[in-house]
C-alpha cells in the first residue's frame, strides 16, 4: 500500500518537475514528511536520491528538443555542483525544525517573486 | 564574460539552496534564468534540467554517506516518477510559457503552505 502511495506521489511530481525544470524536491520533501512520516534531513535526502535519476531522463528529452543552452549549462552546473554539496553540508549541519521552516519560508518567497514575473510575462505576450 | 560570471554566481546560490533543502534547484535556477540572464521560459526549464542533474548529484552524497537516504521508498517514488518525468518533458512544448510560469507558481505556493502546516 505504501510502495503504491510512493509511486503515485512519483508520477505527479515527475510530469510537474520535467514540464516546469523544477527538481520535484517541493514535492517529495512535504509528501514524505506529511504522509509518510519521515524526518526532515531523510525526507530531503531521499528526494535529492530521486531527482538525479529522474532529471537524467527529463534532461535528455530536453536537449533533444533543443531546449538546452549549452553555454549556460557549463559555468551554471560547474558552480552549482559546488553550492550543491555546501548546501547539503549546512543542511545536515541544522536542526530539523529550523530546516522545515526555512523551506517554507523560501517558497512563499519564491511564489511571491514568480507571481509578479508571471503578470509581466502575460502582459508582453498578449 | 559577465554572462558566464552571471551564471556562476546563480549556479552556487541555486546549488546551495538546493542542496540545503533537497529540491534541486530549478526553483531558483528557473527564475534566475528567465529575469536575470533574459532567457525565454522553454529553455530556462531545459536548461535547469540539465544543471540539477550536476547539482543534485553533489547534494545527495553527503546525505546519502551520513544514511539520511531511505533508499526503498525513494526507488518506489523513482518508478513513477521517471514516467511522469517522460511524460511531462514531452508534454512541455504545447504548453504556452505563460502558462507553464502560473503553474510553477500555484505548485510553490501549495508547497509552501503544505511546509507551513507540518
Amino acid at each position: 500500500m505504501t510502495a503504491i502511495a510512493l509511486i503515485a506521489v512519483g508520477l505527479a511530481a515527475g510530469v510537474l518537475s520535467a514540464a516546469l525544470g523544477v527538481g520535484g524536491g517541493i514535492v517529495y520533501v512535504p509528501a514524505l514528511v506529511a504522509l509518510f512520516g519521515f524526518a526532515q534531513h531523510e525526507a530531503q535526502g531521499t528526494s535529492l536520491a530521486v531527482i538525479v535519476p529522474t532529471m537524467v531522463v527529463a534532461a535528455v528529452v530536453h536537449a533533444r528538443a533543443g531546449r538546452v543552452h549549452w553555454p549556460t549549462v557549463v559555468p551554471l552546473g560547474i558552480a552549482a555542483v559546488i553550492g550543491g554539496f555546501l548546501g547539503a553540508q549546512a543542511a545536515l549541519a541544522l536542526d530539523a525544525t529550523l530546516l522545515r521552516r526555512l523551506f517554507a519560508a523560501l517558497l512563499v518567497f519564491a511564489s511571491i517573486r514568480m507571481l509578479g514575473k508571471t503578470r509581466s510575462a502575460a502582459h508582453r505576450s498578449g | 564574460m559577465r554572462r558566464t560570471v552571471g551564471a556562476a554566481a546563480l549556479g552556487l546560490a541555486a546549488g546551495f539552496l538546493g542542496g540545503m533543502f533537497g529540491i534541486g534547484g530549478g526553483l531558483v535556477i528557473v527564475p534566475g534564468l528567465v529575469i536575470w540572464l533574459a532567457m525565454d521560459q522553454h529553455r530556462a526549464h531545459g536548461t535547469s534540467v540539465a544543471v540539477i542533474v550536476g547539482a543534485a548529484t553533489a547534494s545527495v552524497t553527503p546525505f546519502a554517506l551520513r544514511g539520511e537516504v531511505d533508499w526503498t521508498s525513494a526507488a518506489w517514488i523513482l518508478s513513477g516518477s521517471m514516467i511522469g518525468a517522460y511524460a511531462g518533458a514531452t508534454l512541455v512544448s504545447r504548453i504556452p510559457a505563460v502558462w507553464l510560469a502560473r503553474a510553477f507558481v500555484a505548485l510553490t505556493i501549495v508547497a509552501a503552505i503544505r511546509m507551513a502546516v507540518t
